[in-house]
């Protein structure tokens, strides 16, 4: 008796799983599909809303696809994909930062987008931004937010100082910076700097010395990709900070974030930054939005002569190749970087520049305020950092160590770039 | 004595009678053999053996393995067998002496810092005050911050240019630059660290040391007195025998804690200033996650553990010698 | 009679001075977090600083009350550290009792293995960690993560409580087996209620270090709803342009207090045991 009543029950069980399996298969076109989109966007306060908006109106336009937000702290976001990608479970799309692009592409784990997204799309995309992520023939990240840095410097500072007018060239940034920290204290009592320069050990401190580097004549690599770190203008922007450092006109030790509170508590004359700083600086001030009229932005004044070069930083977006739903991802994608995500995202208050020639149609770019055109203006002027290899990560904290080594324990910039050279070769098994 | 014996050679003859003087049934029959001793010692056993296996076993055996193997993220899938290539890499850069020499200086400045504050604190509160359940749980308050917190709090009130830290010395006249450096100081760092650590973990060991002290036995303290002992005789004959147990224990915890710590470190000064924090525990996660070469990161792994388990045998030899 | 009177006295007063000078320095800190928590940003970092309680926004609490997802954190944390323990509770008493107990082969071997676990640097592991449990749907499930806690605490707990069984008698045992008590009843009724202040000590120790845990929960959890408490203060606080410590402290000090009073519940506990089955030489 009892095996008769199993015997019915695995039949009734295996019959409804193969018809509700018969049912899946004929509802294949409206079929809701989920796609989970990795971001850090939606951990920080000033752009979740702009996140979740961009989702929204994503979902509103698809109705059949949801997604899921996962959201990582920024310095996580690296180990977090590559380890994902190495437990075969990455998430659908991911927003990235160039610098990390190169070792996923490296471990496979990236679908490229030029095989998701159609010709026009890849078209459309300016050429300046798709180059540093163009690996081996393929193109394996999509830009979203272009980000070029340029200066932002207080002019009531300036003003105090005794200048009225923006410096014109980078040695007389320096000049004016140096009359700035010679201010000594604000009004409360506290040091007063007048340039910020990263040296925390960790990649970010490196390559935002770039911008020091290429202003004296340097370069980080040639035209070939060969390591070129140890030259004469790279050793004279290093001489220049470490007499910076020293003259207390840059506060030593600090990670970006440290220096961007203390532009925003108005101790700061001088700092390089992205245009989404605008806003945080008025979330950050004292003076909150009344900060704003405290400080303007300009492009990188040029050194030695030359124009001034300056580099962005981007946001990317990849999808992944063990991803399930390559078609939702490439929907997500177009949509973001398109200028109905962009529409959006700048509609919830985040000042970004966008990746594509088309998403320029958005009304926010019509009505740019001064500060945002002159980042605007800067676009085609920035150059993407040499992120094809995956060694450039590990070589921008080498950099790092050789500021800290130079402007915290005043070692001879001389030697030090040279040695941080060859370090820096042997990351790129070049001799 | 003798009915005793005589249940005893009952037992080990494995009369299965139920019943016996209790009026209990012998459930277990062979309950004094070896057989029943080891399936009951292996039983007790698996469940710890299988959890440890499942996490930690299977992803350190095939660390070990990995550290002799080309494995980076472009290699993921196979890892190509290189011998000592790694360790060679490890031990002719320079740099492992250096992280060794500071992991060292970490765990050995974290811990006797803790032991002498909570030895000193326990012995103050064991003594006759009132309130000391409230005073042993207001100590607890800066434990149950999560370690992620603190190590951000401390960078912030480390912070030269708006840190207390400096506010409070410089207010004090204990130090002349307002602005000092702590944390980007390559003289200061690692005392900064240590300092964070020791704040969130000496209350484990506060709380621990008291607990052992409570309990020391009063009848010996009280013979002590009568003897006419001094404090400090007291104390190291009477008091530190009892609590060796107790304070082994906690600084053995304390020990294996601190070279694994990674968080406080690489959040407050991600291994700088010129690597001068950079213990191994942050030269693995760099080795794996910047350099991207994950033997390495293992091999840095293996030599750790092939160090602290030549630590812990010496211990145990040591000990063994000492009840001895 | 009074000279020793007096020396009691002060003793005890420069007892008091003593601890609660150290008290001053744990507890200021904590101080400043609350200070924050009723501040926003740039309060906080304006300098000179404010020691004096102030409040110059609710903001903070108002954030992390009005979102579900924060107090999803800490009853992850909380679902996932109580489970650890009860489970590593019974896991490792039952290790550490056969591990003092019984004679068996390849004791010596597990015992020096099971510290050595303790040994190997997390980081190096997380990413056959993450394939391993992933391919056994262990990741964005408590069953995973607490798993993994168990296994950070479980070396040390098991050596710590086999210690202390060490101190228990066997002549114990063997008058309760004499009485005819199985082995698995010497070990619930007449051992473990002796060991309490160790079982306490353990109990602390894994509840914190479970609660504690960031790695292992940054890397099998990546659901927004099972998130534990210090990745999710990671990624709400720590962005990419600033550090939002106001908000970070807020949800750090609300989630600390809860924590306190468990342990001071824990401690009456411990004191019971103490001095209730004291261990005896």
């Amino acid at each position: 008796m009892k095996r008769v009543v199993w015997l019915f029950v695995v039949i009734v069980v295996s019959s409804s799983l193969l018809f509700s399996a018969a049912q899946s298969e004929g509802a294949k076109k409206e079929k809701p599909v989920t796609i989970e989109f990795a971001n850090w966007l939606i951990s920080e306060d000033n752009t979740r809303p702009a996140m979740q908006a961009m989702i929204d109106a994503f979902e509103a336009k698809y109705p059949w696809i949801s997604v899921e937000i996962t959201g990582y702290a920024y310095n996580s976001v690296q180990d977090q994909l590559l380890i994902r990608s190495a437990g075969g479970t990455p998430p659908d799309v991911a927003q990235i930062a160039p610098l990390w692009v190169a070792s996923l592409a490296d471990m496979g784990a990236l679908k490229p987008v030029n095989e998701i997204l159609s010709p026009a799309v890849m078209e459309d995309f300016f050429e300046s931004s798709t180059g540093g992520t163009y690996i081996d023939g393929k193109q394996m990240s999509a830009p979203w937010t272009i980000n070029p840095v340029l200066v932002f410097y207080n002019k009531e500072l300036l003003k105090k100082a005794g200048f009225n007018t923006a410096p014109k060239t980078w040695e007389e940034m320096h000049m004016m910076a140096e009359k700035i920290a010679a201010l000594g204290t604000d009004e409360g009592g506290n040091r007063i700097y007048g340039r910020s320069v990263a040296s925390k050990l960790l990649p970010g401190a490196g390559y935002f010395f770039f911008v020091d580097m290429w202003q004296n004549g340097g370069e980080f690599t040639d035209a070939n990709g060969r390591v070129v770190f140890n030259q004469p203008g790279t050793v004279k922007a290093f001489s220049e900070a470490q007499r910076l450092f020293r003259s207390g006109v840059i506060a030593p030790g600090l990670e970006i974030k440290d220096n961007r509170n203390l532009f925003a508590l108005g101790r700061m004359g001088f700092h390089l930054d992205i245009s989404s700083m605008i806003k945080t600086f008025s979330i950050m001030s004292p003076k909150g939005e009344a900060f704003k009229d405290d400080y303007d932005v300009m492009m990188v004044p040029g050194g030695a002569g030359a124009p001034g070069v300056t580099f962005s930083t981007d946001h990317h977006l990849v999808a992944f190749k063990d991803s399930k739903h390559p078609n939702e991802a490439a929907l997500l994608i177009d949509f973001l970087t398109g200028a109905e995500g962009m529409d959006v995202y700048t509609s919830n208050g985040v000042d970004v520049l966008p990746g594509r020639a088309s998403a320029l149609e958005a009304p926010y770019y019509k009505k740019l305020d001064s500060m945002n055109s002159k980042f605007a203006d800067a676009l085609p002027m920035a150059r993407a950092l040499p992120v094809q290899s995956a060694a450039f990560n590990a070589a921008c904290e080498e950099v790092a160590y050789a500021i800290q080594r130079v402007c915290i324990n005043w070692e001879d910039p001389a030697k030090v770039v040279a040695e941080i050279d060859a370090t820096i070769k042997g990351l790129y098994n070049q001799k | 004595m003798f009915v005793e014996a005589g249940r005893i050679r009952w037992n080990s003859t494995g009369a299965s009678k139920k019943g016996g003087s209790m009026g209990q049934p012998f459930k277990r029959v062979k309950w004094t053999t070896r057989t029943g001793d080891l399936l009951f010692s292996y039983a007790l056993m698996a469940p710890a053996l299988i959890v440890l296996a499942l996490v930690v076993f299977y992803p350190m055996i095939k660390g070990i393995f990995v550290s002799f193997c080309d494995y980076t993220f472009k290699c993921l899938n196979n890892p190509q067998w290189n011998s000592f290539g790694n360790y060679k890499k490890i031990f002719e850069s320079n740099a492992f002496l250096h992280y060794l020499g500071n992991t060292v200086l970490y765990v050995g400045g974290t811990v006797t810092s803790q032991f002498i504050l909570a030895m000193v604190l326990a012995l103050l509160l064991n003594t006759d005050i009132k309130g000391r359940r409230m005073f042993r749980s207001l100590f607890l308050m800066s434990w149950t911050i999560p370690t992620i917190v603190v190590s951000i709090l401390w960078s912030w009130l480390l912070q030269p240019q708006y840190g207390l830290f400096n506010y409070v010395l410089h207010s004090l006249n204990l130090i002349k630059d307002p602005n000092m450096q702590w944390l980007s100081n390559p003289d200061f760092a690692m005392g900064g660290v240590i300092l964070a650590m020791v704040w969130k973990q000496a209350p484990y060991m506060i709380i621990m040391i008291l607990a052992g002290l409570q309990a020391v036995n009063t009848d010996l303290l009280d013979a002590a007195a009568i003897d006419g002992a001094s404090y400090l005789r007291t104390f190291i004959h009477v008091v530190l025998p009892s609590i060796a147990v107790v304070l082994g224990t906690t600084v053995i915890i304390s020990v294996l804690d601190a070279f694994q710590q990674f968080t406080i470190i690489f959040n407050m000064t991600a291994g700088g200033p010129l690597k001068k924090t950079t213990t191994l525990s942050i030269a693995a996660y760099k080795e794996a996650f910047t350099h991207y070469d994950l033997g390495a990161g293992s091999a840095i792994g293996v030599i750790w553990m092939i160090i602290l388990s030549t630590i812990t045998i010496i211990f145990n030899v040591k000990s063994k010698r000492l009840e001895e | 009679m009074s000279i020793v009177k007096k020396n009691i006295g002060i003793t005890r007063i420069v007892t008091y001075l003593v601890i609660c000078f150290f008290l001053l320095l744990f507890l200021f800190p904590i101080y400043w977090m609350f200070l924050a928590s009723l501040r926003d940003n740039p309060t906080v970092m304006s300098m000179p600083p404010k020691f004096a309680p102030s409040i110059t926004t609710l903001q903070n609490y108002v954030q992390i009350f009005s979102s579900p997802k924060y107090l999803v954190y800490i009853k992850n944390s909380l679902i996932v550290a109580t489970s650890t323990v009860l489970i590593c509770l019974c896991i490792s008493t039952m290790a550490s009792f056969v591990l003092s107990r019984y004679r068996f082969p390849f004791k010596k071997v597990l015992l020096s293995s099971l510290l050595s676990v303790q040994m190997f640097p997390i980081v190096a592991i997380l990413i056959s960690l993450f394939t391993f449990f992933s391919k056994m749907k262990l990741t964005n499930n408590y069953l995973g993560l607490i798993l993994a806690d168990i296994s950070m605490s479980l070396p040390l707990a098991i050596w710590m409580l086999k210690s202390f069984f060490d101190t228990v008698p066997r002549s114990l045992d063997e008058s309760a087996a004499i009485d005819g008590c199985g082995r698995f009843r010497i070990l619930v009724e007449i051992a473990f209620p002796l060991i309490k202040p160790g079982i306490a000590a353990v109990a602390i120790y894994t509840f914190l270090k479970s609660w504690d845990d960031y790695m292992f929960g940054l890397v099998l959890m990546n659901k927004n709803s099972m998130k534990t408490l210090p990745v999710g203060i990671a990624e709400s606080f720590m962005g990419e342009f600033v550090h939002n410590y106001a908000g970070m402290m807020t949800l750090a000090f609300i989630a600390s207090l809860p924590l306190l009073l468990l342990f001071i519940f824990f401690q009456r506990y411990m004191i019971v045991g103490l001095t209730g089955g004291a261990v005896k030489e």
